[in-house]
């Protein structure tokens, strides 16, 4: 009855005009979809292929009261499984033209990820528009969805970054989506209904919602291929995801697990404020890139993986510094504890410039694919605060007028500011078997 | 369930009609890589494609050092090579520093790659600070360091390398295949083997580096932000590489024997792998096109619905055509942790022998042109990528537009095409088995 429905729907919102693309201006398009949400395209003519995204802004873990985590991840491949109106799954389609198809799930929003040959990049997005704008779901495309979602639930249950990385974040924010895991457990996944899952993608999943990010070859007009998207109902509730409430600073935290791991979880500035966002950019940068970061380079061949990043998330950010491997777990934190008292001291004026100036490198380098940068817009949009987003002007715009301002007294104050206090530490740590303890007179025999 | 799975897939590769709305309207004329322009070093050659939209710029090496110059005795020398020219000390404003070092400090990166008829080294940075960068690699390759302690942080940085290759099964199956397959130094693995390279002396390093490293035997190529000044530099570092050329070597092939040949190991994993190796036809051959859409049918006609495109991780069976080797290959792998290895293997020689007695119906050909012709162009997209891309086909003698041909020869592949480079190439295979360490080799 309800997949009926919306297949009424989808007919309505085929029928509507699409709204003819803004003119070009130095490869940058932008404007407003026919159904209400923005899109952007940027045109990079050097290779022929396309990425085509839309995010939505949406709660990972529903809409309701009572939070299912992982429910925006699985109604989201539900949605590319399942058989709509046109009688081919989007999934389908997009491997049936040599296209990848990819769909990641974060605390607040919905990433859905095509990256086709540029020739076919308006068919694609097409077929995207008319799958997510009027969501159709059935039972056999909620079951490969559930398929799926489990099978990344288990590989991840493996990966102690990923446990670790659920524990401080969940450890860092009291309730809210960015409390719980994006992709689930697995208890959660299994009990979720097609009803609650066409619920969410009716909500979430909408062009009013959306923000459409295409880069590569193709020309502006490619958006003209957008569907209009299901008209607003009467009873619409309306979109967007849930506050997360920052807990008050606790004691650290240990955690049973299968393999070690230790981390401290920091609460950063907003994406507003771009000024301290761009400087704990660059001080994940500066201390934890791999290879090149110093606390990277000091950790090499000591058997121990390190992963630390600033995430730009609306409110607040989030600094994460992960240690996990065989190695020596305390040495390692003590490197990292020491690195990050040296950063709330100035760094010498020319190696501060110099790892400003590497620091912009890197993430020109991290921005060089139709595909990063389509990610990266898509990131910034569903954030709020798309003029900040790197790679928007090249190697211009606001984000590197922010990190070329950065001066080593205020990367400096801003780690004082944020990174004196964790939020939230956590270890994972390998719980033990009791050793059996011999009695007197065992083994003599 | 996986039986089941494999099953339907036999009948896909076995002709059926793949319903796919989309194939049939595939235009792949409409894609095209931009020209490259040719510009003349003196002893060497520049291939450019300049992208103004790109901030970064990135400049690619080839020198004639590749593994087909090792023997067994030295196996490992051409990377332990190019791990000490990142490792030689240049001049910088900090002062001196290790090249890979100097690099990064000044905002750019180095990085290397061994293959089996060259070792390529690719150079980034933004435009404008590309050539002062190119002038330290040039400086650190006009004058490198075998010594210690440059010659034992090298060889420590490998091992680490050598370990991590060890720990992927598909590496080491692929290692193994062309062990088997290759005459000679091409069939080394890229890296060598750890107890090799300790026995490598500074004296066998700074032999083969004057030996392989020659100016007029290697090409560059440029891709992004490429200016005038870029162009300049790049001329300047071909320029610090000793003067001279060295005859090519032909790499020699085993040939594949008739019947099952199995190679056997056992690795630190936590479950069985197989992977199948064919000769394959290298670029330039009337038949790569065809053995494309072979590889693109293999890598996709076992997998499982799924919501999305399904990472290497979780394939239970794919394809790579390893054309970077000439003569080329191309291995199929089977995942163990996904599907039970001796099931997966007969249902794969099911469809092979299939590909092998009919043509394929027109859909099923469609669908899997398409998936050839974007998995070509999806794979190729970062700068490294694409500066490799134009040198490798140049180094097989090749146009560095031979992209665009590729693309042609994909969208005129027909069934016939696909069956012939089937019978051609598909009968004759070897098995690498890597096992987890224990278990039985039955």
């Amino acid at each position: 009855m309800r997949v009926l429905a919306l297949i009424g729907l989808l007919a309505i919102g085929l029928t509507l005009p699409a709204r003819a693309a803004a003119p070009r201006a130095d490869g940058l398009a932008r404007g407003s979809l026919p159904g209400g949400g923005t899109y952007l395209v940027r045109s990079q003519p050097a290779l022929p292929v396309a990425a085509v995204e839309l995010w939505y802004r949406a709660p990972s873990v529903g809409f309701a009261r009572d939070p299912v985590p992982g429910l925006a991840l699985l109604s989201a491949k539900a949605v590319a499984a399942s058989v709509p109106i046109t009688g081919t799954t989007l999934s389908d389609f997009v491997a049936s033209i040599g296209g990848k198809l990819s769909i990641s799930a974060y605390p607040d929003s919905v990433e859905i990820s095509v990256l086709v040959p540029a020739n076919r990049a308006g068919d694609v997005l097409r077929a995207m528009t008319s799958v997510y704008f009027t969501p159709v779901l059935s039972a056999a495309g909620l079951r490969i969805a559930r398929r799926d979602v489990l099978q990344e639930t288990v590989i991840r249950s493996f990966e102690s970054e990923e446990m670790l990385r659920d524990a401080l974040l969940a450890h860092l924010f009291a309730a809210g989506p960015a409390h719980y895991p994006a992709y689930g457990q697995p208890e959660d996944i299994r009990k979720v209904t097609l009803d609650t899952v066409t619920d969410f993608a009716t909500r979430a999943f909408r062009a009013k919602n959306a923000y459409l990010i295409v880069t590569g070859a193709v020309p502006p007009e490619v958006v003209d291929k957008a569907v209009a998207g299901r008209p607003k109902a009467a009873n619409d509730a309306g979109e967007g995801s849930l506050p997360s409430t920052v807990a008050a600073p606790s004691q650290p935290l240990s955690v049973d697990a299968s393999d070690p791991a230790f981390g401290y979880a920091f609460a950063g500035p907003p994406i507003t404020d771009e000024r301290a966002a761009t400087a704990l950019d660059f001080i994940s940068d500066y201390l934890f890139r791999p290879d090149t970061g110093v606390v990277a380079r000091r950790l090499a061949g000591t058997a121990l993986d390190l992963n630390g990043q600033f995430v730009t998330y609306r409110n607040p950010g989030v600094m994460l510094v992960q240690l996990s491997g065989t190695g020596d777990l305390q040495a390692g934190r003590t490197v990292v504890d020491a690195a990050l008292a040296q950063m709330r001291k100035p760094l010498d004026k020319k190696a501060f410039e110099l790892a400003r100036d590497a620091f912009v490198y890197h993430l020109l380098s991290d921005l060089q694919t139709p595909l990063e940068l389509a990610d990266n817009f898509g990131w910034y949009s569903v954030e709020g605060n798309a003029e900040y987003a790197p790679g928007l002007a090249g190697g211009g715009g606001r984000y590197f007028a922010a990190a070329k301002g950065l001066t080593a007294e205020y990367v400096a104050g801003i780690a004082a500011k944020y990174l004196s206090t964790p939020g939230a530490t956590v270890t994972l740590a390998v719980h033990k078997e009791p050793v059996p303890q011999a009695t007197a007179g065992a083994g003599a025999q | 369930m996986i039986k089941g799975r494999i099953a339907a897939a036999v009948l896909l590769a076995a002709l059926l009609p793949a319903g796919s709305m989309a194939a049939a309207q595939n235009s792949p004329d409409a894609l095209r890589y931009p020209p490259t322009t040719v510009l003349d070093l003196g002893q060497s050659t520049l291939f450019m494609q300049a992208d103004r939209t790109q901030p970064l710029a990135g400049v690619q090496l080839f020198v004639p050092a590749g593994l087909s110059r090792e023997t067994n005795a030295d196996s490992g020398i051409a990377a332990l090579t190019a791990e000490c020219i990142l490792r030689t000390p240049v001049a910088t404003p900090l002062g001196r520093m290790a090249l890979g070092d100097a690099l990064a400090a000044e905002g750019g990166s180095i990085t290397y790659e061994v293959e089996s008829r060259y070792t390529r080294f690719y150079v980034e940075a933004q435009g404008e600070r590309l050539p002062g960068i190119l002038a330290a690699v040039g400086s650190a390759l006009a004058a490198p360091d075998f010594d210690q302690p440059v010659l034992g942080a090298a060889r420590t940085a490998l091992d680490q390398k050598i370990d991590a290759a060890e720990s992927n099964p598909v590496t080491v199956g692929i290692d193994m295949f062309k062990q088997s397959y290759f005459q000679g130094g091409a069939g080394l693995p890229s890296l060598g083997t750890a107890a090799n390279v300790a026995n490598l002396t500074g004296a066998d390093v700074r032999k083969f580096f004057a030996a392989s490293y020659k100016r007029s035997s290697s090409t560059v190529t440029a891709v992004g932000g490429v200016t005038p000044q870029i162009a300049e530099a790049a001329k300047a570092l071909v320029a610090g590489l000793p003067a001279g050329a060295v005859a090519p070597v032909a790499t020699q092939i085993k040939p594949l024997a008739e019947g099952t040949n199995r190679i056997i190991t056992h690795r630190d994993i936590g479950a069985p792998w197989l992977v199948l190796g064919f000769a394959a036809p290298s670029p330039g051959d009337a038949d790569f096109g065809p053995m494309l859409v072979i590889e693109a049918l293999l890598s996709n006609v076992f997998e499982r619905s799924s919501a999305t495109t399904l990472p290497a991780v979780e394939r239970s069976i794919g394809a790579l055509y390893l054309y970077d080797d000439q003569p080329s290959s191309m291995v199929v792998y089977v995942n163990g942790t996904e599907i039970e290895p001796t099931n997966a293997l007969r249902e794969l020689l099911t469809v092979v022998d299939s590909l092998s007695a009919q043509p394929l119906h027109d859909d099923v050909l469609a669908r899997y042109r398409s998936n050839a012709i974007g998995t070509f162009v999806t794979d190729t997209l970062s700068l490294d990528d694409r500066s490799w891309a134009i040198g490798n086909f140049v180094a097989q003698g090749l146009s560095p537009d031979y992209s665009n041909t590729v693309l042609d020869a994909l969208a005129a592949t027909t069934s016939d095409d696909v069956q012939r480079v089937a019978k051609k190439y598909l009968a004759k295979y070897t098995v690498a088995i890597v096992l987890p360490r224990g278990s039985s080799d039955r």
